[in-house]
């Protein structure tokens, strides 16, 4: 079952990346030893297999005391939902999926309803309910600091109401390594244990630790169309295509995965973690820069958040 | 940023080094407006961590609500909330992470408004280094000395003071010297070691590159000073620490305790002490995902089986030879208090520590600490944002060490239980072992006593009853202790009894004021608790009142009286836990008087 780890060279000092993940680890453990009901809340991308490759560490040699919880939009990749499958059915998982029934009624999706209303509908409202119906009192999440200018002001224990709102100017203060736990009726907890590393440490931690990701990830011939300004790939029919629209084949890999519609490719030669992570390098955007929800407005993560978005 | 290998066989090399990489985590401080985040944001900007994308919203952002004009604002980089946009102040602390070729670092951009006291420490808490902030127009300010009071107490030993905005003041030299002599003298008299830069952060002046009007200054810039400042000791050289954070029990074949290696390191085969309990045992194996280890360091979550079937569960700690924790239920500690609800002492508050969570007291604070002068001062309230030295007491004894020698064990935060938020913070100056003096008391009395041919044997022979002690506590009005007090002497009196009410009742203040409290009363109890032996060395029954008596100096009382038994009357229903926690024998007053004639004959 184990086999040594490449993260953990020197006999005296712990290398940066195994100081990262000892301290996610005893995040993991804190959760558990405090909390009712806690959920992983897995979302299949790079971040989300980092969380999950942790939590089975944290617990080793139990199995993970906790659910896993996909929020399916019905609009992911679909080799996203085939890796979720293999990967629940491998390590033995209780992974749960849920969509937005009410969503799924209205036939809501980012093509009709445009990005927006989809996101809120189908990721935001649909989280909610899921929450509400399981009754979690606390949600792993893979958010990163590095990612965006509001979430690194966010807390590691953080806190939602009972209508699961964020309240930005009025944290609890987060002392040392000791996290209150302590909640208010209806009052749930959501946790991220990767709060302090950046987009290069996963990367570098998912290459020494071999861990599996989406093959999305890394470039390979896709086809394509440009959609404002962005390359959008054809992953199923209901992509609907005008006479204008030209449907390329060009090598491209994705630096962040969503909904295939609103997630845009970037083209690639990278077919190696270590050509990804050299790109990752030499780019001069951000890695949001490839997602379409987070640029409508300055504040518009932070306005997500408080409305309940992970 | 970081130079960027220019072909893939250098990518493994650059990777290998960026992991081996030292990491700084510093904050930057100061009083409001300073200019800490347009610090930050320009930092960031210079080492190039800022995307394209990122830098094309900020100057529309900037635009739309910066202050300066058509030019880059960059404290938007880090003000990142809404409202502090609008308000052009940071509300809470932001963390950003970049990389030299020398070191990574983490910042957490901290806010001068001392109104947001609570969320400087939050990320103080976890800094090696502090940059203190100076608006050269200004000077040192009450927030100035505020922040680098709590810098100190947590720690922090490395201070950085920027004075900044030197563009706005010619960049005089008699300006800085001025400033820096000032800080001096405040500083000094704290044990504060710093260095000084004059810095022009609008301007990029002296962050990454040296300023041009800046020539009479030959100092290393910001950037010099972070890359090379010595890192923090390391705590692998104390002796071995970890709590237990959780029992990993998956089936009956394993028991694993897991945590957080504190202090030292360990190995395979060591001898291991579980506190508080005392119990010795043997680590058997040190378990992990990635296979077992022979030896694991300070830092490291692992999982530790042990030789024995020991009695271990979250909260306990485990220790190594020629460790320093101590078990005790009482602590001096010092507080920073973050509530708008002032500190009330004798009010049962949640403590957690890094192992657990506890109930327990704050006594009224011995004193406050003056943020301008940095002098003790009487005060007897806790607001929002004070610093001062409290007794703290918990329901029962947790393993603890000063912060100065083991900052994880010596840490805990205070969670009101009304409204569930962290209202304070506290650093651990010194624990009072269970019962130490009382102990130590016992010793003594030892050493001066002279024993009489007339034994206890004799005359309990004679009085035909055994010597009790009894104590009335609780928390009700005065006379009732009386009453109660004299009923019980005045039957068992009828009773052919040999029983003796003292009459002096310890009758503590609830809101105690007087600032040496926890001296005196030790005394007092001393007093008290010898008189108390004496009477029944005499072969006596011994009646006495102590409003309130807490699990620490219940055992204290056992301890000093031993071997004589204690019986003790719980006015109000409160005080199960002196039965359950110091295993006293506790009864109603309606039980008592029966009780004590069935014990006395037993
Ligand atoms: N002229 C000049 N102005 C500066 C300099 N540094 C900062 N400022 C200005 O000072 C003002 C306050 O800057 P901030 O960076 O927001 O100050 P702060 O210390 O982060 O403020 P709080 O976080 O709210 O306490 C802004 O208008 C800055 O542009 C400097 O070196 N020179
Ligand atoms: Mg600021």
């Amino acid at each position: 079952m184990s086999q040594s780890s490449l993260i953990h060279t020197s006999p005296s000092s712990l290398t940066h990346l195994a100081q990262l993940e000892a301290d996610s680890i005893h995040i993991f453990r804190e959760v558990v030893a405090e909390t009712d009901n806690p959920v992983m809340l897995y979302s299949i991308g790079k971040d989300s297999s980092v969380l999950l490759h942790i939590a089975r560490k944290a617990f080793y040699p139990a199995p993970l005391p906790f659910p896993l919880m996909h929020i399916d939009t019905t609009w992911k990749f679909k080799e996203m939902i085939a890796f979720r499958d293999h990967i629940a059915a491998d390590y033995g998982l209780n992974m749960i999926v849920y969509t937005n029934p009410d969503g799924l009624e209205r036939q809501i999706g980012p093509f009709t309803h445009g990005s927006a209303v989809h996101t809120d509908v189908m990721k935001t409202q649909a989280l909610k309910q899921a929450l509400d119906k399981y009754q979690f009192d606390a949600a792993f999440g893979g958010a990163r600091r590095d990612e965006e200018k509001s979430r690194a002001k966010e807390r590691i224990f953080s806190f939602r109401s009972a209508q699961h709102r964020w309240d930005p100017k009025n944290q609890r203060p987060e002392l040392w390594s000791i996290y209150n736990t302590k909640k208010n009726p209806g009052e749930s907890i959501r946790v991220f244990p990767l709060s302090n590393w950046t987009e290069l440490d996963i990367w570098q931690y998912i290459y020494l630790e071999k861990i599996p990701i989406v093959p999305l990830y890394l470039a390979k011939p896709r086809p394509v169309v440009r959609k404002n300004g962005m390359l959008i790939m054809v992953d199923d029919d209901r992509m609907p295509l005008s006479d204008t629209d030209v449907v390329e084949t060009l090598s491209v890999r994705f630096r962040t995965l969503g909904c295939y519609p609103l997630t845009g490719a970037i083209v690639s030669e990278a077919t190696t973690l270590p050509a990804i992570i050299h790109e990752m390098l030499l780019t001069k955007t951000s890695e949001r820069q490839g997602r379409l929800i987070d640029s409508d407005g300055g504040a518009s993560m932070e306005i997500k958040k408080q409305e309940g978005y992970f | 940023m970081a130079s960027v290998p220019e072909n893939m066989v250098d990518i493994h090399q650059y990777l290998d080094q960026h992991q081996h990489k030292e990491l700084l985590r510093f904050i930057t401080c100061g009083s409001v407006d300073d200019g800490k985040s347009t610090l930050i944001g320009r930092l960031l900007y210079e080492s190039a961590f800022i995307y394209e994308d990122q830098l094309a919203s900020l100057k529309t952002d900037s635009k739309k609500m910066g202050t300066q004009g058509d030019d880059i604002d960059f404290a938007l980089l880090v003000d990142g909330l809404a409202a502090e946009r609008e308000q052009g102040i940071t509300i809470d602390v932001a963390y950003r992470f970049f990389s030299t070729d020398k070191r990574k670092f983490i910042v957490a951009d901290t806010p001068g408004h001392e109104q947001y006291t609570r969320n400087m420490a939050t990320g103080a808490s976890t800094a090696d280094v502090a940059v203190v902030l100076v608006d050269a127009r200004h000077g040192i300010m009450t927030q100035t000395k505020r922040h680098s009071m709590i810098v100190r107490l947590l720690g922090v030993n490395r201070v950085i003071l920027a004075i900044n905005k030197m563009d706005l003041m010619d960049y005089s030299k008699t300006v800085y010297d001025g400033i820096v002599g000032d800080y001096a003298a405040f500083a000094n008299g704290q044990g504060i070691d710093f260095v000084a830069i004059p810095l022009a952060a609008l301007k990029g002046e002296n962050i990454l590159r040296r300023g041009d009007s800046l020539s009479w200054y030959d100092g290393p810039t910001l950037m010099g000073y972070l890359e090379t400042v010595p890192l923090p000791v390391n705590r692998r050289d104390h002796a071995f620490s970890m709590p237990v954070q959780w029992v990993n029990r998956p089936d009956l074949n394993f028991r694993g305790f897991t945590g957080q290696i504190t202090t030292g390191t360990i190995a395979v085969g060591d001898s291991i002490r579980v506190l508080p309990a005392g119990t010795q045992t043997r680590v058997e194996s040190i378990v992990t995902f990635d296979g077992h280890l022979d030896r694991a360091i300070c830092g490291q979550s692992i999982t530790i089986t042990v030789a024995d079937d020991v009695d271990m569960s979250r909260g306990d700690i485990m220790v190594g030879e020629g460790h320093a924790v101590v078990v005790g239920q009482r602590c001096k500690a010092t507080l920073l208090w973050m509530s708008e609800s002032a500190l009330v002492p004798g009010k049962l508050y949640w403590f957690k520590t890094r192992a657990k969570l506890v109930l327990g007291r704050i006594q009224a604070p011995d004193h406050l600490i003056n943020v301008n002068t940095g002098a003790t001062m009487m005060g007897s309230v806790m607001q929002v944002n004070d610093i001062g030295d409290c007794v703290c007491e918990w329901d029962q004894p947790i393993p603890m060490e000063p912060y100065t020698s083991n900052a994880p064990l010596g840490s805990f935060i205070v969670i009101d239980r009304d409204t569930n938020n962290t209202v304070g913070m506290g650093l651990v100056r010194s624990i009072s072992g269970q019962g130490e003096w009382a102990s130590r008391h016992v010793k003594e009395r030892h050493r001066h006593w002279s024993q009489g041919r007339v034994s206890v044997t004799h005359r309990v022979k004679r009085n035909r009853h055994k010597p009790i002690m009894v104590v009335l506590t609780g928390i009700v009005p005065r006379d009732r202790y009386a009453a109660v007090g004299t009923a019980i002497e005045e039957a068992l009196f009828q009773d052919d009894i040999q029983a003796y009410r003292y009459g002096f009742q310890f009758m503590r203040q609830a809101d105690a004021t007087e600032s040496s409290i926890g001296a005196l009363r030790q005394d007092m109890f001393r007093q008290l608790f010898d008189i108390g032996y004496a009477f029944m060395d005499a072969g006596m029954v011994f009646i006495t009142a102590i409003r309130g008596l807490t699990v620490s100096e219940c055992h204290e009382l056992k301890t000093i009286v031993d071997p004589f038994d204690i019986i003790i009357v719980d006015l109000d229903g409160t005080n199960g836990m002196l039965q359950t926690v110091c295993n006293a024998d506790v009864v109603s007053a309606d039980e008592a008087l029966p009780h004590i004639q069935r014990q006395l004959r037993h």
